[in-house]
């Protein structure tokens, strides 16, 4: 027993020891495994474990000339329902009365990496891990360590032939898990110029082919946040409706391409109060505050630093 | 062509799934020309295609003259209720030591929420609800009103994963408000 403790010390002590790829190297691996959801069809079965809650999906991603459209459906729970098309995506939630709701983001796991994941590797070092088998297939596993304290680690486990990720896993700094993906079935079919012709015509890839404005884009802003952890950029600012009805609330999300922050900025609050808050095992972190004549709140997967670092930014804008 | 890694085939996950399939297309002549057959009969499977025909209008910016579902939705939407969660009362403790940092820890508030909770399903919520003060274990019955921070966690995550699965969150109510705000 003792033996087979020090080997199982010694094995992980090797693969920690294992060195980053090169940058170059990393930024390829990300690339292939951004990329294979694009060049790939798929349809499976995959579980989403956050904290202590498990849901059970199924995914299906096709491809067709305009491109990919993929469908996510919960297999448990309340009926939802998430159709991305084009970069377009609206889930439905409910059964018989279904409402309808844009979404803002149209990626969704096993697709979590950006178009341009390369870039990535100047924030995370990459190291490959052993082979493993996740849903009956082969996968290389690889760890994204980030190299600050700004975006949590993740384990990825990529497909050996198509390089899509069959598990995905959030970690903190010591590694502990905070989030995971895994899938339990997989079916792929390797994508070619002629599998993309005969993939079925859907009503949705024959309808008007110019995607629609994002709604609402904000021209300005009552807020302005003046420093970004390394990496992140704006990628969304919209008006909406959240919470109170009438009032839109305006979302920025800022993101390094993996971790994503919100920011809601909205009329002040008669009550408002500044709150800090953190998920059980601290992968979420919240601040609301006032700022100016502005209620903002801060949200995201991603260490109090990060967090903390846009909060404490925030200023009103001149007027 | 097509390497098929796994052989098992995924059925439809209930009833109302042929009317997806019917509309992308998924459906051969002999299947469709079965499922078309149903249509006369099922009034809720018609509202489906109707509903789901507006989401692809949606989609590409068609959803003008959006009819019936759009006057359920805004109906829908009126009847949710605006529910704000009252801090707890506080109950002053002789503590001085605990009022020494500025950002001092007043009250801890714990909600648990509902996974993947629809909007519509306030009552579940509300029963699921249950708020910790410090030292004072209260759990809120079921008119006790929803988490305040849940449209911005829901909106957060829809954003970043798609897949909604509300995080338990200790909240401290803190001062992060400095001079110049």
């Amino acid at each position: 027993m003792r033996w087979a403790l020090f080997l199982l010390g010694l094995g992980c002590g090797v693969a920690q020891a294992a060195d980053p790829l090169p940058p170059q190297d990393a930024a390829a691996w990300l690339q292939r495994i951004a990329e294979a959801s694009n060049r790939y069809a798929y349809q499976g079965v995959f579980i989403h474990q956050h904290g202590d809650r498990m849901q059970t999906l199924q995914v299906s991603n096709r491809l067709s000339v305009t491109g990919k459209e993929s469908r996510l459906i919960g297999m448990d729970g309340a009926q939802r329902e998430v159709r991305c098309t084009r970069g377009e995506s609206v889930s439905i939630v409910g059964g018989t009365s279904p409402r309808l709701e844009r979404r803002l983001g149209s990626r969704h796991f096993p697709d979590l990496l950006p178009p341009d994941a390369g870039r990535m590797a100047a924030w995370y070092d990459v190291r490959l891990g052993g082979i493993e088998r996740v849903a009956g297939l082969d996968c290389q596993s690889l760890t994204l360590e980030p190299k600050d304290q700004y975006r949590w680690g993740h384990i990825l486990c990529v497909d050996k032939d198509s390089n899509l990720p069959l598990k995905a896993v959030l970690i903190d700094h010591r590694g502990r898990p905070l989030m995971q993906y895994s899938f339990a079935e997989l079916q792929i079919a390797k994508a070619t110029a002629s599998v993309s012709a005969a993939a079925p015509r859907t009503r949705l890839a024959t309808a008007r082919a110019v995607p629609p404005e994002p709604p609402n884009t904000i021209v300005s802003s009552a807020v302005e946040v003046k420093q970004l952890p390394p990496g992140f950029s704006r990628v969304i600012a919209v008006k909406r409706p959240l919470a109170k009805p009438g009032i839109d609330v305006e979302h920025w999300v800022f993101s390094d391409g993996l971790t994503h922050i919100s920011l809601f900025v909205e009329p002040l609050a008669r009550d408002n109060v500044s709150l800090k808050g953190a998920s059980q095992r601290g992968m979420t972190n919240l601040r609301t505050l006032r700022v100016g004549q502005s209620q903002v709140t801060v949200v995201g997967d991603a260490p109090p630093a990060a967090v903390d670092l846009i909060t404490s930014s925030i200023e009103a804008s001149p007027k | 062509m097509v390497s098929t890694k796994q052989t098992q085939t995924m059925p439809f996950q209930d009833a109302e799934a042929w009317v997806s399939a019917l509309l992308d297309g998924e459906l051969d002549d002999a299947e469709a020309k079965r499922v078309l057959s149903r249509f006369p009969d099922d009034a809720a499977a018609v509202a489906r295609w109707a509903d789901y025909s507006l989401v692809s209008d949606a989609l590409h910016g068609d959803a003008a003259g959006t009819g019936a579902f759009m006057a359920r939705f805004r109906a829908a939407l009126e009847d949710e209720p605006t529910v704000l969660a009252p801090m707890p009362a506080r109950k002053l403790q002789p503590a001085p030591y605990l009022w020494t940092a500025a950002a001092a820890a007043m009250v801890a508030i714990t909600w648990t929420v509902w996974t993947a909770a629809p909007p519509d399903n306030g009552s579940e919520r509300m029963a699921a609800a249950q708020m910790v003060a410090a030292n004072d274990i209260r759990p809120v019955g079921a008119q006790a009103p929803a988490n305040p921070l849940e449209p911005y966690l829901a909106a957060h995550q829809d954003y970043a994963y798609a897949v909604v699965s509300m995080p338990e969150m200790v909240v401290e109510k803190v001062s992060l408000a400095g001079p110049n705000r």
